[in-house]
């Protein structure tokens, strides 16, 4: 279907419909799935490597891998399990590259933190001291997400924060419903241990 | 309900997977247990925080990143990012490149300028350094006959 007969605005189309157009070479159909995606596709990526320059730089690659296994793609799934998948395949081979390679020194993090560097907010906010204190919330938030075992990260994080159901994460994590359903259960238990006294006031 | 609730049985409820008698048996448990309840109201406000707070929003505009890398996919030779340069295997390896090139260009370099010429070497019989025909001929000339003369190939 050509998009000039639709005469929609890209925002408005379907998943499925940007992929048709994707796949006859409109780029600027591309680019809608990729902004649609590219929040989602980085949480998991950064969920897993936990730094910045290289959740940028996988983020990019999966999106550049997908890109160019377009034609493979089966329309009878979701688009965005595949690339779910993909940016799962791409953690796995990353991390897997990264164990045979010398590790690099990263100024990110709490490293940043400790010699007083923060990250710019460049929200516009009424109450900056509310502001401050979800600032907080968040980065403690993220840590007890980032403390968990890998396994149970990636469970946590397409579950409940990509709002996956089950049985699309263990088609993505190619493993049985009941062992997602555990790491669930399990990673949610930890993040609450973590934040038990926080928890208590809200 | 004997005991207190599993917590994959709460976490179950939490996402609405429960139907019939096993969801009616857990809400009458919470109702009369404050343990189960404390750790139900806790894990639920512990989800959505992590709803809310989880996300790590993309640092980049896709128009200037992923945009920009599709559209010079020619750029895109197998993990190289578009992004930069960045990876350390790919620096050595074009270090490594660079530098293999550099030892082998000096390398043949050297050896050129060592080994002898090929062509074709102008003797004479009585002149000893005879460098051009010319020189030959005015050689031979002086000598005063036409003998002499030997080119010899390798």
């Amino acid at each position: 279907m050509d998009r000039a007969f639709t005469e929609q605005p890209l925002h408005s189309l379907p998943d499925n419909l940007l992929v048709r157009e994707a796949k006859n070479g409109d780029h600027a159909a591309y680019a809608e799935l990729v902004s649609r995606y590219q929040d989602k596709i980085y949480t998991i990526v950064y969920g897993q490597l936990q730094s910045r320059e290289d959740a940028l730089d996988l983020t990019q690659e999966v999106f550049l891998k997908a890109h160019a296994n377009l034609a493979n793609f089966r329309e009878d799934c979701v688009f965005y399990t595949w690339l779910y998948r993909i940016a799962v395949n791409a953690c796995i081979d990353f991390r897997r590259r990264r164990r045979r390679a010398p590790q690099p020194f990263s100024l990110e993090g709490e490293v940043l933190g400790d010699v007083g560097f923060e990250p710019v907010d460049a929200r516009v906010t009424s109450d900056p001291e509310r502001s401050l204190e979800n600032e907080e919330l968040s980065h403690l938030i993220r840590q007890a997400i980032q403390s968990l075992p890998d396994a149970l990260r990636l469970a946590v994080i397409l579950h409940d924060i990509e709002g996956l159901p089950q049985k699309e994460i263990a088609a993505i994590l190619d493993c049985p419903l009941g062992t997602v359903k555990s790491r669930i259960q399990r990673g949610r238990c930890e993040i609450r241990a973590r934040l038990q006294p926080y928890l208590r006031g809200t | 309900m004997p005991g207190h609730i599993h917590a994959l049985l709460l976490s179950e409820y939490l996402d609405g997977e429960l139907a019939g008698r096993k969801r009616a048996g857990v809400e009458r448990h919470l109702a009369e247990c404050g343990f189960c309840r404390t750790r139900f109201e806790e894990l639920r406000s512990a989800v959505q925080l992590v709803a809310l707070h989880g996300r790590q929003p993309c640092p980049l505009d896709p128009h200037e990143t992923a945009w920009h890398a599709i559209t010079n996919a020619a750029r895109y030779r197998g993990g190289v990012t578009i992004r930069g340069w960045r990876r350390p295997i790919w620096r050595l390896g074009m270090i490594g490149v660079l530098a293999t090139s550099l030892v082998l260009g000096l390398a043949l370099g050297m050896q050129r300028a060592q080994a002898p010429q090929a062509g074709v070497k102008l003797v004479h019989r009585d002149i000893p350094d005879v460098r051009t025909l010319h020189d030959a001929y005015r050689s031979q000339q002086a000598l005063g006959g036409p003998d002499g003369i030997i080119l010899t190939a390798w």
